[in-house]
């Protein structure tokens, strides 16, 4: 992700050839691009004569790109035969196979060149990508070309590759999908054939049809009827048959009596030579309903699960120490305790593990949300998926994979996401009633007629019953809303991973939001700076600044640097980095940036600074000061700022009453200034949580209420699935996207009260057309128990039905996700 | 109205075909993906570079090997 710039530091002419991104004045090198990844790029593509991919681009008008990342070095691990074992699939000995997940693709110009790829490498025999879940499919000659040289080529161009995990899974919802499209296509013809004889044998009743061709018609529609009624409405019939397994009465159990019913009388009718057949109500149900669930599936996100994710957390490849004392880089995998192994600068650790350096400066925002380096000394555990922020350190593996803190973690959420999909919906909790109302009403009109001596007349009237009350505007009531809900949140940017999310927002009480990244930028800033007494400009002190923290990889260092936007004074030598102090020029005039109390050692109380210190805008942010060997120079207020959009969301979402909690593994005084700045009362925020308490946190509250999590890294994860309803958002961490239940596209908090006043919108869609669809079932029963509603009667019914509820759920389309806030604002 | 004896099944059939036809696309994948053949067809030069790769006899051993485009 391009570090945010503020307007000061862009020559707004300047944009990069390659991404379309502002070029930083701070760049060096070719100044036509904005990085030397994009620069990389550029030249890959010149080489390969592939310059026709801007063209394309510039046609298809694609949404602005992010500039290349520097990938992982060499893709050495996609060799190791055990990473292979577990992704690679040999078709033939000369034929291999596997799909890659690929970041950066986004339009018709990546597909084009990634296309390309059996042109520019030998040993590569097809490509395939597919947009909806950026992924790579490769078929390649092993013989002629390895993995990791198909990986670095595709990374050459700009995409950074990692192994597209989750392929049963996959593989299993691709399955189901195509058995869906199956099923629906069948029944379509059957329903449509149907229909078409079944007008035929209406206009018979009025006009007059001869004894055979009746029989020849209905006896088509029964043959027509079956692989419907055998082979597409087997869903139902599946469902049905767990759903009275486990005692709890689904939608699909009247609909699956009533399919049967109706088939069952129409099949005895056809035989006995009466003419009243439900065929066509029949099929055109079947298809109605499978339609139904088919939209509202297709307009989901896919999720995929990944157990193997925490390879792509922490590293999948790792440098072991061989029996020789050199360094070998294997996969991740195949680590085992014991295992000594080198994590290079700047780089995820691969597993738990004890520390064998003597020192390590450690990024473990992913467990604790903390943006700040922790110090480690030799002996202490380090932990899969933080990231060595200093030098390159020695580790000890303790624990492999599955076994380290993240992978229990991944774990928990596991539990938790399959526990929530399995959640009943509003329709379901109807259908109990309904199915104890059809069947009372049925076997008492059975009885009525039996009792009356006409077996026959009991039959038939029965069966009609049957037919007439099944729900098909019930059980489309419910999708057809979330399908078109779920495309309406999609185009506002946010993505719904299933129905039941829109539901369980429904019964939400509370809101937490996690802080860093999702409430605040998660960057810290340069929120307020003062010079004192300074001989120097500010330009001068900008260039100070600049060269004292040009190497500065701390947080607070580059918060400085960004502040600075101006380039380092090349003649200024070298600058040493002071532990838990600062940094020091290293020759005259030792010009020193650093902490407050390192300035204090060195210079006393000064008067200023200390007036300064206690001053609102530097008393709740981290300090820094600069000053020479004989004067104060300036201090600097360093916070991470609170977005925006995060105060109108609170507002919005206090005016539609929801309480806010914020949670953080930060520091509680830091979480604490966030709070006040938002209205927020001191019950409801918490700070240095691990993600275990987060967890734990929101289990606890989930016993008496419902609510929503907000957040975005990765020590956010398994409280994100805990909640009843996770939100993520663009930028997060990989574990919290696939947490969540809903993920925001763009990182903009209003959303949140969107979503909640969408979902709100949404069922009450529902229940209007619930009601619409039962006064229509019992429109039908009375007239099926008074013998007025026949076949065509229930012909003419059930598509009236269906429609009404379409058209009522349609009315969501009108909807604008965002248009209530914006009235606000 | 005999007719009918004839054509219903007839049309049947067609339907039939039709539907064979479907579950052929449906099994060969041809609607896992909808969107991205949407875009291959912004593509041109899909036949002459088909072509330059019969006629070339070395094929680029390398991803710093030039290539000239049309």
């Amino acid at each position: 992700m391009p570090i945010a710039v503020t307007s000061q530091e862009v020559t707004t002419e300047h944009i990069c050839v390659h991404c379309g991104l502002c070029i930083p004045s701070k760049r060096k090198g070719d100044l036509r691009f904005c990085c030397a990844g994009c620069e990389s790029v550029y030249k890959v593509l010149h080489e390969l004569g592939l310059e026709q991919f801007y063209a394309l681009r510039a046609q298809t008008g694609a949404e602005q790109i992010l500039p290349p990342t520097p990938g992982e070095s060499t893709y050495a691990y996609f060799d190791d035969p055990v990473f292979q074992s577990e992704h690679l699939q040999l078709r033939s000995d000369s034929q291999a196979c596997t799909r890659l997940y690929l970041s950066g693709i986004h339009c018709a110009a990546c597909v084009w060149v990634l296309e390309k790829l059996p042109n520019i490498l030998t040993g590569i025999k097809q490509t395939r990508v597919s947009l909806n879940d950026s992924t790579l499919w490769v078929s390649f000659d092993p013989n002629h070309t390895s993995l990791s040289r198909i990986a670095q080529c595709i990374d050459s161009l700009g995409y950074k590759v990692r192994i597209a995990g989750g392929e049963a899974e996959d593989a299993l919802r691709r399955q189901a999908s195509k058995q869906l499209l199956l099923r629906i296509a069948v029944a379509a013809v059957a329903a449509g054939n149907c229909m078409m004889i079944a007008i035929s044998l209406y206009q018979g009743w009025f006009t007059g049809i001869a004894q055979e061709h009746g029989l020849f018609l209905r006896y088509t529609s029964l043959l027509l009827s079956l692989p419907a009624v055998l082979y597409s409405a087997q869903p139902f019939y599946r469902a049905s048959l767990s759903a009275l397994k486990t005692k709890v009465i689904h939608i699909d159990v009247p609909i699956s009596i009533g399919i049967l019913g109706g088939f069952l009388l129409s099949a005895l009718n056809t035989i006995a030579g009466s003419p009243h057949v439900y065929f066509d109500s029949i099929t055109m149900l079947i298809f109605l309903l499978l339609l139904g669930r088919w939209l509202q599936r297709d307009g989901l996100t896919r999720v995929t699960k990944d157990q193997k994710l925490l390879y792509t957390l922490a590293a999948p490849q790792s440098f072991r120490r061989t029996l020789d004392g050199g360094w070998e880089e294997v996969y991740s995998g195949s680590l085992k305790p014991g295992d000594r192994i080198l994590v290079p600068e700047d780089s995820a650790i691969p597993a738990d593990g004890t520390l064998c350096s003597h020192l390590a400066h450690i990024d473990c925002s992913l467990l604790t949300g903390e943006s700040t380096a922790q110090r480690h000394e030799q002996g202490a555990h380090v932990y899969a998926g933080t990231l060595n922020a200093g030098g390159p350190i020695e580790i000890e593996v303790a624990a492999a994979a599955h076994t380290s803190r993240i992978g229990k973690l991944m774990r928990e959420l596991e539990e938790s996401q399959s526990e929530k999909s399995e959640l009943a919906g509003s329709t379901d909790a109807i259908a109990g009633y309904f199915v104890f109302c059809v069947l009372c009403i049925s076997s008492f009109t059975a009885i009525y007629w039996l009792a009356l001596g006409l077996p026959h007349e009991a039959i038939e009237r029965t069966l009609a019953v049957l037919v007439v009350s099944c729900p098909c505007a019930l059980g489309l009531a419910a999708p057809t809303s979330f399908a078109v809900a779920i495309r309406k949140a999609a185009q506002a940017g946010i993505f719904v991973k299933s129905a039941n999310t829109l539901e369980r927002l429904q019964h939400v009480s509370a809101i937490f939001f996690d802080k860093t990244g999702t409430i605040t930028e998660g960057q810290p800033k340069v929120t307020s700076w003062q010079a004192i007494e300074s001989k120097l400009t500010e330009s001068q002190l900008r260039t100070l600044v600049a060269s004292l923290e040009d190497h500065s990889s701390h947080p607070v260092g580059k918060a400085l640097q960004q502040w600075a936007a101006t380039p380092p004074e090349p003649t200024f030598g070298a600058v040493k980095e002071i532990e838990g102090f600062g940094v020091e020029q290293r020759s005259a005039p030792y010009y020193r940036l650093g902490s407050v109390r390192w300035c204090e050692k060195i210079h006393g109380n000064v008067e200023p600074l200390t007036k300064l210190l206690s001053d609102a805008r530097f008393a709740q942010a981290t300090v820094a000061v600069v000053f020479s060997e004989t004067q104060v120079l300036a201090v600097f207020a360093i916070a991470d700022q609170l977005r925006q959009d995060a105060a109108i969301a609170c507002a919005e979402l206090h005016a539609l009453g929801y309480p806010i909690h914020i949670v953080s593994g930060d520091r509680i005084e830091v979480v604490e200034h966030i709070s006040t700045q938002l209205d927020i009362p001191a019950i409801s925020f918490q700070g240095d949580m691990s993600p275990e308490e987060k967890y734990l946190l929101i289990k606890e509250v989930e016993q008496n209420q419902h609510c929503v999590m907000v957040g975005d890294g990765a020590n956010d994860g398994a409280a994100l699935a805990e909640a009843s309803v996770g939100v993520s958002l663009l930028g997060g961490a990989e574990i919290s996207l696939r947490a969540a239940d809903v993920y925001l596209s763009r990182k903009d908090l209003r959303a949140i009260p969107a979503l909640v006043f969408g979902a709100q919108k949404t069922l009450s869609v529902i229940r209007r057309n619930l009601l619409f669809s039962v006064s229509y079932n019992i429109l039908g029963v009375v007239g099926a128990l008074m013998g007025i509603i026949g076949p065509l009667g229930a012909a003419i019914l059930m598509p009236l039905s269906s429609i009404t509820v379409v058209l009522s759920s349609l009315s969501l389309v009108r909807m604008n996700w965002t248009k209530h806030i914006k009235n606000r604002t | 109205m005999d007719i009918v004896f004839i054509l219903l099944p007839l049309t049947l059939l067609l339907a039939l075909l039709g539907l064979c036809g479907f579950f052929w696309a449906v099994k060969r994948g041809q609607f896992d993906d909808v969107e991205t053949p949407a875009v291959r067809i912004l593509f041109e030069d899909a036949d002459s570079i088909t072509a330059k790769q019969n006629g070339q006899e070395r094929r680029p051993q390398d991803s710093t090997e030039n290539n000239t485009t049309r």
